[in-house]
């Protein structure tokens, strides 16, 4: 199961990748939204865990992208964002994301709701 | 679509399902896991249950032995469980967990996501234009366009009356009715507005958009339609 981190800090991004890596998953990682999107068009990762605020494409854009991809829209999509207004949980689920995280988060809930995305790859196949 | 609500919180169950009025969906609240079990038995098919752990209603115990036997979208809610239960549960087959505090603006968000799955992946365009390709919106930079000849000019428009226009133009020549509008922008502060606000968002609308704003007309006693080119509505009124 490959997990793609799209995020534009690195130690956050290292921290997550070390508990993904961790926890069994194969795990690539892209520092904004428009990488992390040419990466998808050659790796096709099981699913993406992406930031809001990145230089380039911000995480809004690279979600709503792969949702009018017909061939990636079934990709399970976690954000995880320092942004916790109502409104920014909202636009995230409206733009596609299937989970939305506030940083900092427990790692233990963190794990559990990367699994429920997993689970739900298994059921579709 | 069937929503099952397993809860002894009205308001909570009211309030979700306000929300949700304006979709094609059916509603059934038990109060305790003993009736939701009896009632889910056979209809799991395109339902989605949300179901509040609590010690009146659904123990932690039970809960684990409904989502060992589940075949449906489960989401829990509770007001007191620690973050390893919470965990734990997810591990154990849940597919959702909120607090049933939680702003009632982001359950919704969260539900919708849920029957969107459920329903197949319907997720609105980001660029819609009018079918004469004079009027194009973004809905990810939230950006409205002007298009005349070789000349392009953009509109700004805040959230709301971006919202409003959004709607209208993606049900182009369809009457849109108020109470859709209103309960699709301003969700729960819906029922509190003034009867007049909606009418003066689409005022600044036509007004902000000069000319392409003449084809937002008024259905009296009804909602509001964007005219596609070429059409006329006579009962209309602007």
């Amino acid at each position: 199961m490959k997990v793609l981190i799209a995020d534009d800090d690195k130690l956050f991004r290292e921290l997550v990748y070390n508990i993904l890596a961790d926890a069994g998953y194969e795990v690539i990682s892209e520092e904004n939204g428009l990488l992390a999107w040419q990466r998808i068009q050659n790796e096709t990762p099981d699913i993406l865990v992406t930031d809001i605020n990145m230089p380039e494409m911000d995480g809004f854009e690279l979600v709503s992208k792969i949702r009018q991809d017909s061939n990636l829209s079934k990709m399970p999509i976690l954000m995880l964002t320092i942004r916790e207004l109502t409104e920014d949980y909202v636009h995230g689920y409206e733009y596609g994301a299937d989970d939305y995280l506030t940083k900092p988060f427990n790692m233990d809930i963190f794990i559990a709701r990367i699994k429920v995305l997993e689970r739900r790859i298994l059921k579709q196949n | 679509m069937k929503l099952y609500f397993v809860t002894k919180n009205k308001a909570f169950f009211e309030g979700i399902k306000s929300y949700l009025s304006s979709f094609s969906i059916q509603f059934s609240i038990v109060e305790s896991i003993k009736d939701y079990i009896d009632n889910i038995q056979g209809q799991e098919e395109n339902s989605i249950s949300i179901i509040e752990v609590h010690p009146q209603i659904c123990s932690y115990e039970t809960i684990l032995s409904v989502l060992e036997k589940r075949r449906h979208s489960i989401l829990i809610t509770s007001d007191n469980l620690s973050n390893s239960l919470i965990a734990d549960l997810l591990l154990k087959g849940a597919d959702d967990y909120f607090h049933i505090n939680m702003d009632s603006k982001i359950i919704f968000a969260k539900i919708m996501a849920h029957i969107r799955r459920a329903e197949g992946f319907k997720y609105p365009k980001d660029e819609i234009s009018t079918s004469d390709g004079g009027l194009v919106l973004n809905r990810v930079n939230r950006s409205a366009t002007i298009k005349h000849l070789k000349k392009t000019k953009n509109v700004q428009l805040s959230s709301r009356e971006f919202s409003i226009l959004y709607i209208l133009v993606e049900n182009e020549g369809k009457i849109v009715r108020r109470d859709f509008l209103l309960t699709n922008i301003w969700k729960d502060k819906a029922e509190e507005l003034n009867s007049q606000t909606l009418d003066k968002y689409v005022q600044i609308l036509r007004e902000k958009l000069n000319s392409r704003g003449k084809r937002i007309k008024t259905i009296y006693g009804m909602g509001y339609v964007y005219e596609k080119s070429g059409e006329n509505y006579e009962s209309s009124h602007s």
